[in-house]
């Protein structure tokens, strides 16, 4: 058998179903795929195989608190000095009473009874107590946040441009775009609260964009751990503007319909576009309807969605969500 | 890095490219896409022999290309380092749907032609590679992509033991059993054989 002889032509893929594969994989480079350590099966996991605990320095804990940086006995440690288990105290501005960890690549961290400060380069993590998370990459390359037990609050500065920054909880994976937000540890998955700018959150096959006052997963019978993280699945301003409208009495009509197109909006944006459209046009939700369809319009790539958002600050300058709107389009704009 | 080997580095070009794309550096990105597509869409065509799923199989490779970019460090070429990788994919996607595929089900397309002089020939061709895929389906994923690598891609023996990161023998008996293989089925196969035997002329 000559191989030369035998050389098969290749048939050539589309202009489309290049521009499809380009387009895929420069949103999954958007959202830090490349970040997620791959299946065992792809070769490439090993490389990613979290490290327990380096080269992290411990300073102070509270009173109640015992921070545990772990490291793998057969792990040299990094730059940075050795692992410590902490127990000085130190005046720290916030949390109150927390302690503080600064991280690097292949850090583990376990809180006891008290809340814990980090900071991964120019990011600060807020870990709840009796939570478990590990830390990997760089500031050249974007981080991972692992949180394999209970809850962390992230305060990240916009990503545009910039590697990215990822929190995996089991099998959700939250991306930051913009600010401030807290991921709870679930069974298999992750309760997300977004307090500022906006998060990816990708779930399977789901993959929503939320802005502050939101949450995920939106179902209404997922039992909130505290009072900060609202089950209802409508959006917290929209909730707020609700409030205002349609005190004391049950869902209107408008806002079951708004609700609904909230829960779509992972598995049919198309759906969740259509209802939007429906209520911006007259009611009390017309403007929560018209900038969640600007969002939502934008996360999905179409140019309606600027447009929207555009619109939304003409029709409601000061409205309850003008300042996201004017975050949405600057991220929009510096994206490109 | 300061204590990295200057002479490791035989691709420097490659290896600049390589760190400026997985800084995040968007031009990179898509500089280091167009620079690998072609390849690394050959390779996965050629050990597969359709583009049935290639959408899926190309963002996979692309996206396990850019997870391991930052331990390139320029000691192969980057297409060959790529080409690895998508072999990895390729190997992970044959392994996969082994057990969902019809024992004697054809590829859903069929590989191009190579330039032919009449219709009958093109038809016969055609038919030829397509019997030719599907006895090769029948072999382990590892024959599959060594016997793909050497005979339908061109590859040295060389090349597909680094490719497929095992030895020159492991490389050389792969081959040399899948064209057994090939050609024991073909005793069964009278189209497959008439293929055989016109683009060989003789038997291995």
């Amino acid at each position: 058998m000559s191989s030369a002889k035998r050389k098969i032509a290749i048939e050539p893929l589309s202009r489309a179903a290049w521009d499809r594969v380009e387009a895929k994989l420069l949103a999954s480079l958007d959202q830090g795929e490349h970040l997620v350590p791959a299946p065992v099966e792809e070769g490439t996991g090993k490389r990613w195989r979290l490290r327990a605990g380096v080269a992290a320095t411990a300073l102070a804990a509270a009173a109640a608190t015992l921070l545990f940086l772990k490291r793998d006995p057969g792990e040299p440690p990094r730059a940075g000095g050795e692992p410590v288990v902490a127990s000085a105290t130190a005046p720290l501005p916030e949390p109150a009473g927390g302690a503080q960890a600064f991280l690097a690549d292949g850090s583990r961290i376990e809180t006891s009874t008290a809340p814990v400060q980090s900071t991964i380069g120019d990011s600060m993590l807020e870990i709840a107590d009796h939570s478990s998370l590990r830390v990997a990459g760089d500031d050249a390359h974007g981080w991972l946040v692992s949180l394999d037990a209970g809850r962390v609050e992230c305060r990240v500065a916009p990503r545009r441009g910039r590697p990215p920054f990822a929190v995996q909880a089991g099998d959700t994976r939250v991306t930051v775009v913009g600010t401030r937000f807290s991921v709870e540890r679930r069974e298999q998955g992750a309760r997300v609260v977004v307090q500022e700018g906006i998060v990816r959150v990708q779930s399977g096959e789901q993959s929503v964009l939320l802005s502050p006052g939101e949450s995920w997963p939106a179902e209404s019978n997922v039992p909130a751990s505290s009072s900060e993280r609202a089950p209802e699945p409508a959006p917290h301003h929209a909730r707020k503007s609700a409030a205002g409208a349609h005190s004391g009495q049950s869902a209107s009509a408008e806002q079951r319909l708004f609700e609904r197109a909230a829960r779509l909006e992972a598995t049919d944006p198309q759906a969740a576009l259509r209802i939007y459209r429906e209520l911006d046009r007259h009611g009390a939700w017309s403007a929560n309807a018209l900038y969640a369809r600007g969002r939502l319009g934008l996360a999905s790539g179409q140019p309606s969605g600027k447009r929207d958002l555009e619109l939304y600050l003409k029709r409601y300058p000061n409205g309850p969500n003008a300042e996201d709107v004017r975050a949405l389009l600057r991220s929009a704009g510096g994206q490109r | 890095m300061p204590g990295e080997s200057v002479a490791a580095t035989t691709y420097s070009s490659d290896a600049a490219l390589a760190r400026r794309a997985a800084s995040g550096d968007r031009g990179a990105q898509q500089l280091l896409f167009l620079q690998l597509k072609a390849a690394v869409h050959a390779t996965l065509y050629r050990v597969l022999g359709s583009n049935t799923h290639m959408d899926d199989l190309l963002q996979e490779s692309f996206l396990a290309v850019f997870r391991a970019l930052p331990s390139y460090r320029g000691e192969a070429k980057l297409t060959t380092w790529a080409d690895r990788i998508a072999v990895r994919v390729a190997f992970h996607y044959l392994r996969r749907s082994a057990s969902l595929r019809a024992s004697d089900r054809l590829p859903e397309s069929a590989p191009a032609l190579r330039l032919v002089t009449s219709a009958e020939e093109n038809a016969e061709h055609r038919q030829g590679v397509a019997r030719l895929y599907a006895q090769l389906r029948r072999l382990k994923p590892e024959y599959q992509i060594a016997f793909a690598l050497f005979e339908l891609d061109g590859r040295s023996v060389e090349e597909v033991a680094e490719i497929t990161g095992v030895s020159l023998v492991a490389a050389k008996s792969r081959i040399s059993r899948a064209r057994r293989k090939l050609w024991d089925a073909a005793q069964r196969d009278e189209v497959l054989t008439h293929y055989l035997t016109q683009e060989d002329g003789e038997r291995p």
